[in-house]
């Protein structure tokens, strides 16, 4: 018996101790590294693809509400459904803060200055963009890891303190000498080469400021101050006339392995031939009929839709069916025939512009192919040149577009605004004279820029044309009575400026209720108009101390415009 | 080694030379030839005996020739010997009729007298499984055990089976069961390469096993039964004994036998369509709609008779001259009932078996299976092939084995998920059973003859063309398999042996999924042409070595000892491309594509490797009393490699205990009116170390993730969303049973009845985290999972008279289960989506489903767990419900219970057998009714549309609703479930009759003359009729399948396909 017992205890001995060794080894994952070696400029990387996405939602979904994009769906509500939002939030929390967080020591030690401004610039653009779309959120507590596995929320104000100091930090950064090495192609925005790159982002830091001070002018009484001390600052100022510290995130042609281009032109530029999204209605009569149609539309119009059909051959109750219907009676009355054009548009609008309606969730028709669509700004499409052809692919600017995260022209604008409602420095009339002239120059040389082939001359618009419409503004400008009429002048021109930055205008009409003229939802009871979004899914479901607010109603702390303020 | 074998050598001669008696020798076997052991064997009248060993040997001195010799073991008739000669040669016992005290095969291939088990084992035998119009194993298995619970995919012939014993037990981790095959395991994975949104088209790995070559199927249920399999058994352990491993002795000459079957395989489930209203939004003519709420059909008062022929534009005039300036009837059609075929099913088995003299055996068999889906482009074919024998060597080794190659090749169509309006992923269903009725897309050409794109009836051409995705759209899977096992085991004495025994596993299976460009659904990388192919190799070693002795401890005690030790290491490894972006129309090579990559649909990785190893140590002791009290006393220690040093080993103990009345008790010994009774209880522990890798940190390498303006390729780095937890411990599972069973009035009522409970307590679970922390999951010790139940088998032998024979066998199974958290875990998505799934939360059954409802008037939940709805829907200005901003409870997917009863009724040779299932309670969410109910396509919409309709509700001041609405608005935005899913989830209730047959074998008298040994002919089918009576009428929905595809949830049904009906002929000689 015992010796049995021997044998098996030897047998199990034996086999055990050379297999111990074994059992250590596969313990270590063969497909990954270990995190010691991480880059530092590898995160960067991973930093900016991640801000990009953040953006993306951002803008999406707040230039739904304020009729930049199209918002497919009756109510505020149900265009703002907690589980649309767990892009953005681990987007902002796994994506961008985890990683500024871990290359911010490794980039420090390296010497690698530009990169650690680089990381605190994104970041506190993040957690900007976090608070002005969902209010109070995790912040101090968040990016603990198992530390806190329930963070809780921070008043959307300090997170709005804390960005701004960050932000200071970063231009600290990016003054900090030496540089062991650039980020070079590293950078997305700028391609931060050498002293010149760091210098732009400087100047981007500090207009990222500039724009924290007047997005949160409600609640802060120094805000002119702030913003008059910053327009006065040389390291802003000189990107007033030089176009190259535009702050734009610059996608590539490259379709696939991997897939490089703009969001955008993704969604609707498909090989099937189909366009994704809808344009709004809204926002195509405002440059195609508000201000007179035909030669008398926005100059930026062909840049910034592309038609599918240039004509409404098409138009059948399959494909548009609002066409054979009334207006809805709570739009106000007017002139509706052939194509509505004032004072609030709806359903069709002239020679081919195929939209829909704001607030509009009824189901969708065959219409892919004949659907207008996102053109060659800032999304990088086809320019229109009445082609009225399908989608493709390839077509246009192959998808080298940019999210425009800040520009010069948003510059003026702001300085118009704040000079007109807190008193700032500056004119606000030629501000938005200049605004306007400096968006277009943008769009015009935005192909070019791009290396899109170079659109048909005659459908260019030449200075005459520019001058035209200009003259139109500026007459409305100087036909307006009240500070309210001019702000709504210059608010719109922002608005029609911000072409592909949804998120900027969403904040703006929460600020300011401008663009006031904004096409009403289809569905006369939208419910609220959603101040901020509801919590996402993934964080209300999730964490233990999370509290889901009570409606789209709630607003964010530098919102203090009373309720039902816009529709 | 040897030196022991010497000593007991000497020992054993010395003894004999002693005494000077006469040493008489036998051998007992079974009427099949398979060795007994443990019989008692002695001499009348005297104290005096022995046991058979494991070899069915005995030795016994005696010192009068003349003695009786009494032999006996319970559940066989007893034989009386005179000992008279020194070498008695093989005897063979009888099965005492009615007897249930077989001999089973218990865990690491110990074969134990069932009365001696404290734990319940369903057996099923090879008539229960051969000449079935299934290839796969386990599906075969539904309703034939008690606690076994099978769920399909779908009905695609292949697609992958779910099997969960005794409920899922754990809340993030694996919940199949080790399957082991001849002694040896056997992987059972389900190698999905992207996850259940693209599809459900991967098999389970125990599709490669054939029915038709199969003994017998033992289920160990509880933990009592598996812990010497360690922590692998700890969600049950499916033990499959093929004829090749059988190692079944026979004294015969050879036998062959030869069987051919057809069947054939048709779709089960169809909606029943209204064909009064055509395609499109408030019966306007609407024909190119996804929905059909559009315009009447003629006759009267339809107004419409055609419509602009779908391919009469600019665009297709090159493609389509001939449809140029054409009208398109507008009348209903049948095309989705024309889209399905009549599949034919063959299989051809031949197997031989014959002995090798006395001391060897020798199987083989092949077995081809052809099985035609009904879906087009599904198809299985297997080849399997087997081997096996066993051979007792003159030196008391005994030497057997079993070889097994499997060829399977599995093809069909994707069949990626869809919510009822587009598929996710280009998917054969995803748009079929809601085309709309005027679309005949048999009249509708598939493709364009210029692009070779897929072409349908809208004008923007968002829908892929279901023909176009047959012809066009390829997946499926190529197994190499090959399995088996080889033992060499040696007589130490006549009562103890030890034993080496080494399993092997290996597969590579070549999984693909082909598309031509000119798709539509699922983005660009599909349309543009997609081939992936992905070469996974599965390696499974094992070794054992077991020792086992038998010992008699005094006249009434008897003791059998079984130690061993184990080392189980799994490898799976596999590499793969997927190409995008093809060059010339037609041809899968990854030349002749443009993009090459190394992820997957999902995003997931092609490339990887995972390597677990698994050490056991084990050791149990059988102790018996007379023939009436057996106590089981085990245990192991296993060390694995999932888990950092300090925590990788764990002891598992397990107690078990059968007593018998009916042999301890005088008074019931001879009773007529119970024949046999037995008690049991067992207590047991398991354990689980998690999966690979998921102590340490690791970087994850993105290269190529962006390319600049410049062309510059940049790579980046990203820190793992998977936290890291290097504490990690091994979670401990504990299990109690309790049963009865027996047998009455002179055998012909039997049952068992089992109660079981289990904790897995400390769960390696995979917690979500709110991205907030910087992570989106990570495996943590917490939680637990209770699942308790009851299982019972009974049976009635109705009639039994020297012709008729009628047997009634049911059998019950109900498992109830709960989950706790601790209290910082809201709750963990286990299925699904994180806003529509299934979740485990503190407090409810596991798997819970969760989702977006419409609110009600009372509370924010719109169903309570025990699926009472409370308070009244609110209605809108507009008329319409309000859909929920958080997710709440919508239903509970696990059954209540499961009943079946298998009548089995003979008249000499011909034989009639039913299987009839009935699943009580259940919940699942379908968005196969939502979509034909939201669209108007089933006959439950079948009304008259011009009526408007108010919805049951009540208006946001809490006045009864009386807002009107159309039929469209009222359907398509509030009771399909495209925007709230409360009103699409039912009650998943079903009765079905499972399987028929009918069955005559011709009388061995009349065989007697011809070269025939056997001969018979079976009228089989399977799945003939279901009802789920708390279902749609019309939708005919088949509650039974799951889009989750293998895995531990159920109760979310996205258009994941029909289920289907078999039915058929065999015919069956031998030789």
């Amino acid at each position: 018996m015992s010796m049995k017992k021997i044998m098996i205890l030897a047998i199990a001995v034996a086999s055990l101790g050379s297999c111990t060794k074994k059992l250590d080894e596969l313990l270590v994952n063969p497909n990954s590294p270990a995190p010691e070696l991480a880059s530092a400029r590898l995160y960067l990387t991973q930093v900016q693809l991640s801000f990009a996405d953040v953006f993306s939602t951002a803008s999406n979904s707040g230039g739904q509400y304020s009729r930049m994009y199209n918002m497919g769906q009756f109510t505020y509500l149900n265009a703002s459904r907690p589980e649309g939002f767990n892009g953005i939030w681990s987007s902002a929390y796994t994506g961008v803060f985890k990683h500024v967080n871990a290359l911010l020591p490794i980039a420090t030690a390296e010497k690698n200055w530009v990169d650690v401004g680089i990381a605190k610039t994104l970041k506190a653009y993040t957690m900007m963009t976090m608070v002005d779309k969902f209010g109070d959120i995790p912040y101090t507590e968040a990016n603990l890891g198992t530390e806190n596995t329930n963070p809780g929320v921070e008043k959307g104000s300090d997170v709005y303190a804390k960005a701004i100091a960050l932000l200071d930090e970063a231009i600290v950064a990016f003054k900090t000498t030496p540089v062991n090495a650039y980020p070079g192609s590293n950078d997305l925005f700028f391609g931060a080469s050498n002293a010149t790159g760091a210098g732009r982002w400087v100047t981007a830091a500090k207009l990222l400021k500039l724009r924290a001070y007047n997005t949160t002018r409600l609640v802060d009484n120094s805000a002119a101050s702030k913003i008059n001390a910053l327009l006065a600052d040389p390291e802003v100022t000189r990107s007033f006339t030089d176009a190259s510290y535009d702050l734009d995130f610059k996608f590539s042609t490259k379709q696939a392995n991997p897939n490089s281009r703009h969001p955008r032109y993704n969604a609707n530029y498909q090989a099937t031939g189909n366009a994704g999204d809808y344009m709004s209605t809204y926002m195509m009569w405002t440059l195609v009929q508000e201000k007179g149609s035909g030669s008398n539309n926005d100059p930026r119009t062909r840049y910034y839709f592309y038609r599918q059909t240039t004509t409404y051959a098409s138009v059948d109750v399959n494909t548009a069916s609002c066409a054979f219907s009334a207006p809805p009676s709570h739009y106000p009355a007017g002139p509706s025939a052939p194509y509505n054009l004032s004072p609030m548009p709806y359903c069709l609008l002239v020679s081919g512009y195929w939209g829909r309606d704001h607030g509009d969730g009824t189901g969708i028709p065959p219409d892919g192919n004949l659907r207008t669509t996102v053109g060659i700004y800032p999304a990088g499409g086809e320019f229109d040149a009445n082609q009225g052809t399908r989608v493709s692919l390839n077509r246009g600017g192959q998808g080298a577009g940019v999210h425009p995260i800040w520009q010069r022209a948003f510059t003026d604008f702001l300085n118009a605004e704040a000079a007109l409602t807190i008193g700032a420095t500056g004119s606000p009339r030629t501000l938005l004279e200049s605004g306007i002239r400096k968006s277009i120059a943008k769009v015009v040389g935005f192909p070019s820029a791009i290396g899109a082939p170079a659109p048909d001359p005659s459908l260019v618009p030449d200075a005459a044309r520019i001058d035209a419409y200009v003259a139109k503004v500026l007459a409305a400008y100087d036909a307006a009575t009240t500070n309210d009429q001019r702000l709504d002048i210059i608010m719109k021109e922002w608005y029609i400026a911000a072409w592909g930055n949804g998120h900027e205008v969403y904040n703006s009409h929460r600020r300011t209720g401008k663009p006031a003229n904004v096409q009403l939802t289809k569905d006369p009871n939208p419910g609220s108009y959603s101040r901020s979004a509801l919590y996402p899914a993934s964080y209300v479901n999730l964490n233990q101390n999370a509290v889901q607010k009570a409606s789209v109603a709630s607003q964010v702390f530098w919102d203090t415009n009373p309720a039902g303020f816009i529709k | 080694m040897r030196k022991l074998t010497l000593f007991v050598c000497c020992l054993l001669f010395a003894i004999t030379s002693v005494l000077a008696q006469t040493v008489v020798k036998g051998r007992i076997t079974d009427p099949d030839g398979t060795p007994l052991s443990g019989v008692s064997v002695k001499i009348a009248g005297t104290q005096e005996g022995t046991m058979t060993a494991a070899d069915g040997t005995f030795s016994l001195p005696v010192k009068d020739a003349s003695s009786m010799l009494e032999i006996s073991y319970v559940g066989y008739d007893r034989v009386n010997i005179r000992a008279n000669n020194p070498n008695l040669g093989s005897l063979s016992m009888k099965q005492t009729p009615g007897a249930m005290q077989e001999v089973v095969v218990t865990a690491q291939g110990i074969r134990r007298e069932k009365k001696a088990l404290g734990y319940a084992v369903a057996s099923v035998d090879k008539k229960q499984l051969e000449l079935r119009p299934e290839a796969d194993v386990v599906r075969l298995l539904q309703g034939k055990a008690p606690g076994v619970d099978i769920l399909n995919s779908s009905g695609i012939s292949g697609s992958g089976t779910n099997i969960i014993i005794r409920g899922v037990n754990t809340i993030s981790g694996t919940s199949t069961p080790l399957f082991v095959v001849d002694g040896v395991p056997f992987d059972a994975s389900t190698n999905s390469q992207a996850n259940f949104q693209y599809g459900n088209t991967t098999s389970s790995r125990f599709l490669d096993l054939d029915p038709n070559s199969i003994e017998s199927v033992n289920v160990l249920k509880g933990l009592s039964a598996t812990t010497l399999y360690g922590e692998l058994g700890r969600n049950g352990v499916v033990m499959i004994t093929t004829k090749n491993g059988s190692n079944r002795r026979t004294n015969k000459k050879m036998e062959i036998s030869l069987t051919q079957s057809f069947f054939v395989n048709k779709v089960a489930n169809l909606p029943e369509y209204q064909s009064s209203y055509g395609g499109g939004f408030e019966q306007s003519l609407g024909f190119a709609f996804f929905s059909n709420w559009g315009a009447q059909f003629k006759p009267a008062p339809g107004p419409y008779d055609s419509v602009n022929h779908p391919y009469n534009t600019a665009a297709l005039a090159a493609a389509f001259p001939q449809y140029q300036g054409k009208r398109y009837a507008y009348k209903p059609a049948n095309s989705v009932e024309r889209f399905f075929r009549t599949g034919l099913i063959r299989t051809t088995t031949v197997g031989l078996s014959t002995g090798i003299g006395t001391n060897g055996s020798f199987n083989a068999n092949y077995t081809y299976m052809d099985d035609e889906g009904f879906t087009p482009g599904n198809r299985l074919i297997k080849n399997t092939f087997g081997l096996g024998g066993s051979v007792k060597l003159s030196n008391k080794f005994t030497f057997s084995g079993t070889f097994n190659y499997a060829i399977t090749d599995f093809k069909s169509p994707p069949t990626g998920t869809s919510f009822g309006s587009g598929a996710t992923a280009s998917s054969v269903f995803g748009d079929l059973i809601y085309t709309p009725r005027a679309v005949d897309f048999y009249d509708l050409e598939y493709q364009n003859p210029l692009t070779k794109g897929s072409i349908y009836y809208r004008p923007s051409n968002d829908i892929q063309h279901p023909l176009w995705t047959v012809n066009n759209s390829f997946t499926g899977q190529k197994i190499n398999r090959i399995f088996g096992n080889f033992q060499l085991k040696y007589d130490i004495m006549k009562n103890w042996n030890i034993m080496y025994r080494v399993g092997y596993d290996q597969y590579s299976d070549l999984n693909y999924y082909n598309q031509n460009r000119g798709g539509v659904d699922g983005g660009s990388d599909f349309v543009l042409g997609l081939h992936r192919t992905v070469n996974g190799y599965n390696t499974i070693w094992d070794h054992s070595i077991i020792t086992d002795y038998n010992a008699e401890l005094s006249r009434s005690w008897r003791l059998n000892l079984t130690a061993g030790v184990n080392s189980q290491e799994r490898i799976y490894e596999q590499n793969g491309q997927r190409s995008t972006q093809q060059l010339v129309y037609g041809l899968f090579d990854h030349d002749n594509f443009i993009i090459h990559d190394n992820l997957s649909e999902d995003g997931s990785r092609l490339d990887f490797k995972s390597q677990f190893l698994s050490l056991g140590v084990f050791a149990q002791a059988n102790l018996a009393f007379k023939e009436f009290l057996y106590v089981t006393l085990g245990g192991r220690n296993s060390w694995t490699s999932n888990l950092e040093k300090e925590n990788r080993s764990l002891f598992y103990p397990s107690a078990s205990v059968s007593f018998l009345p009916t042999a301890a008790f005088e008074g019931l010994r001879n009773s007529r009116m119970i024949n046999f009774l037995k008690l049991r209880a067992g207590y047991s522990t398991s354990a689980n170390f998690g999966f690979p890798y998921a102590t340490r940190p690791v970087l994850n390498i993105n290269t190529n993730t962006f390319v600049d303006r410049a062309g510059t390729i940049l790579n980046s780095n990203s820190i793992s969303n998977r936290l890291a937890n290097p504490n990690l411990k091994p979670e401990l599972l504990q299990e109690y049973e309790v049963g009865i069973e027996g047998r009455l009035f002179d055998n012909r009522f039997n049952f068992d009845f089992t109660y079981y409970n289990r904790d897995s307590k400390d769960q390696i679970l995979d917690r979500e985290l709110d991205p907030s922390t910087g992570f989106s999951v990570t495996s943590i010790n917490a939680g637990s999972v209770r699942n308790y139940g009851i299982e019972i088998q009974a049976g009635v032998n109705v009639v039994r008279t020297r012709n008729w024979n009628w047997q009634v066998d049911v059998n019950y199974f109900q498992n109830r289960n709960n989950v706790s958290l601790p209290s910082d875990i809201k709750q963990i998505v286990t299925g699904g989506f994180s806003d529509e799934g299934t979740f485990a939360i503190d407090g409810k059954p596991l798997g819970i489903i969760q989702g977006i409802y419409f609110i009600r008037d009372s509370g924010t939940t719109a169903v309570n767990p025990a699926g009472k709805e409370t308070g009244a829907y609110i209605v809108d200005n507009s008329g319409n419900y309000i859909p929920s901003t958080q997710i709440g409870i919508l239903g509970d997917p696990n059954p209540d219970y499961k009943l079946t009863a298998i009548s089995t009724l003979s008249y000499k040779g011909l034989s009639f057998r039913m299987q009839w299932d009935y699943t009580h309670g259940g919940d699942i969410i379908s968005y196969s009714a939502g979509s034909v109910i939201g669209r108007g396509l089933s006959k439950d919409t079948d009304f008259d549309r011009q009526n408007m309709l108010i919805l049951p509700g009540v208006k946001l001041d809490g006045s009864t609703n009386d807002v009107m609405t159309s039929a469209s608005q009222a359907y398509f935005t509030n009771l399909s479930g495209f925007f709230a899913t409360d009103v699409i989830v039912y009650d998943a209730s079903v009765i079905r009759l499972r399987e028929a047959s009918l069955s005559y074998s011709v009388p061995a008298s009349v065989l007697s003359r011809s070269p025939f040994g056997a001969l018979s002919i079976t009228f089989s089918g399977q799945n003939l009729w279901y009802n789920a009576p708390n279902t749609p009428k019309y939708v005919n929905l088949d509650p039974e399948t799951s889009s989750l595809g293998v895995g531990n949830n159920r109760g979310l049904e996205y258009l994941t396909g029909p289920t289907s009906k078999r039915y058929g002929v065999s015919v069956r000689v031998t030789f």
